[in-house]
């Protein structure tokens, strides 16, 4: 790690409480990670560990319960719309659904226009940009003139990653970005996704319940479980020396 | 091309006859076949006739003339009505839904608090205070309507706000404005068009029953329910002149009710996804 490489997200003692049927329930509890510069980074844990809720956490679309998420030195919950939107320019996502992810009464192009005049990319450009966006995605142009439901599911995903890089972000966020997907498709979207990282000098947060597939892409893995990080190491140290018990029980599942 | 292609027979026919009851409506001045305000005593409480297709009134006003007057009275201030009261209550029930919170509770406590009354006496006592006239009717129906329209699109909008297309918007840098607008409204409007076409007559029938209490339109206006209103101690001996305005009453209703429901059947989400 060089020293210059700059911290774009940091995470410290975050903890989230919900209340559920009257009974309190642990989201979060006191998490604490980095994400630098051009670093790849994968999230893994089973459903109910937490690593959604810390996404939607850093990505400003819930509060935490105590504790601190930073993004480009922002906490992107405390923001008004405005306020977030240069923070937003830098730091991107993409979700689970690909297909629920864009307004089903809007047409694709309408979507990353909406996204990009938020934005501030230049009002001209957008169009342009729009079909720059889909052919880096490996996406016909023709597509933006479709509804979301009218592509299939992995060019809808396709589709969300290009609007997601439209604004030329710094960091993407994937929840969950494969799970909705086939097997085929899923190793589609992963290896677009490792081009990319190269091309447009990404930072990755990949947030995943597959630890085989996170391997292919993160450089490092934080483990998570029921709302602690478990093990944080390179990708190469915790699939050969896990040292936690629970990630050994994730991988000797996979392996 | 494709919306044709997709609408059945019974929309046409019934959207047709809107369109036509509403021209109708419209030309009403134009197209009388006699002045429906010309008072001639001479030819009070005659029975219908070639002359007179619904007959007259005491005054020897022509029944069928102020029947198509009416119509615009009673038309027109039904839409706006309509339209006023789920504009308010689709704007009122939105804004609960994504803001939540204190401000969910405040507007949705206000709404329980207009629902409480029932709405003819509500309506009579502001027309009471305010005095009688179409608009003040208006005013009165709007105030006890809006929260229905509140409570669906509330509900409604619920559902989307869990929507992850929200939460991209929202990544996309959309303010609560553009949120509320570009991205919910699209995705409610449907039920809650088909719900106020639906609630035309129901409003129609209810604007009518205040004037036919002499709390809407005033006399000499022609409008259906205070014709009838007028004409009532004649039912036994002259009962096409409250028949005239309550066919025409009937007609109408029946129109947009059904125009609503072929409207509904084309909207409906569950068909929709066939």
């Amino acid at each position: 790690m060089t020293p210059d490489t700059k911290t774009l997200i940091r995470v410290s003692d975050l903890s989230k409480v919900y209340k559920k049927d009257k009974e309190l329930v642990h989201a979060l509890k006191k998490v604490s990670l980095e994400l630098k510069a051009q670093e790849s980074t994968a999230l893994v844990g089973e459903s109910g560990s937490g690593k959604s809720t810390l996404a939607k956490i850093i990505l400003g679309l819930e509060r935490p319960s105590s504790g601190a998420a930073y993004c480009f030195e922002e906490e992107l919950y405390k923001l008004s719309a405005p306020q977030a939107r240069p923070v937003y320019k830098k730091v991107q996502a993409v979700f689970q659904n690909p297909v629920k992810s864009f307004n089903p009464r809007h047409t694709i192009a309408y979507s990353f226009k909406k996204h990009m005049q938020n934005l501030g990319y230049e009002r001209d450009k957008i169009t342009e940009r729009s079909k720059e966006v889909m052919e880096l995605c490996q996406l016909d142009p023709s597509f933006l003139k479709r509804y979301p439901h009218e592509v299939s599911i992995g060019q809808c995903q396709r589709a969300a990653i290009a609007r997601a890089l439209s604004t030329r972000p710094e960091i993407l966020i994937c929840d969950e970005a494969t799970s909705a997907l086939n097997v085929s498709v899923q190793a589609q979207i992963v290896k677009l996704l490792k081009e990319l990282k190269q091309d447009c000098r990404l930072s990755l947060l990949f947030i995943s319940h597959d630890i085989a597939l996170v391997s292919e892409i993160a450089e490092s893995i934080h483990v998570m479980h029921e709302g602690c990080i478990a093990e944080s190491a390179k990708t190469q140290d915790i699939i050969s020396h896990p040292q936690d018990d629970y990630t050994k029980a994730l991988i000797s599942a996979v392996l | 091309m494709s919306v044709l292609k997709n609408t059945s027979p019974k929309l046409i026919v019934f959207s047709a006859a809107v369109i036509i009851l509403l021209i109708v409506a419209a030309l009403a001045p134009l197209i009388v076949p006699h002045d429906p305000y010309a008072q001639d005593l001479s030819q009070a409480l005659l029975n219908p006739n070639s002359a007179h297709l619904l007959g007259t009134d005491r005054f020897g006003r022509d029944i069928f003339a102020r029947v198509l007057m009416g119509a615009q009275t009673s038309i027109y201030s039904t839409l706006v009505l309509v339209f006023f009261t789920s504009v308010i209550g689709i704007f009122v029930g939105v804004a609960a839904a994504w803001f939540g919170g204190i401000i969910d509770s405040l507007l949705m406590r206000t709404s329980d608090v207009f629902l409480a009354f029932p709405a003819l006496i509500f309506a009579i006592a502001v027309a009471a205070v305010l005095g009688g006239g179409i608009q003040n009717a208006i005013l009165a129906l709007v105030a006890i309507s809006w929260p229905k329209y509140a409570r669906i699109a509330r509900s409604l909008s619920l559902e989307q706000k869990g929507e992850l297309y929200i939460s991209a918007a929202k990544v996309g840098g959309a303010s609560d404005f553009q949120i509320i607008f570009i991205e919910i409204l699209p995705n409610i409007i449907g039920p809650l068009l088909v719900t106020s076409v639906l609630d035309i007559g129901t409003m129609m029938m209810e604007l009518a029953a205040l004037s036919f209490l002499g709390l809407g339109a005033q006399p000499p206006i022609a409008e259906w329910g205070s014709m009838m209103s007028d004409n009532r101690n004649l039912l036994q001996i002259a009962p096409w002149t409250v028949f005239g305005p309550g066919l025409a009453i009937f007609i109408c209703i029946a129109i947009f009710n059904l125009f609503g429901d072929s409207l509904r059947d084309r909207i409906d989400p569950k068909r929709r996804k066939k």
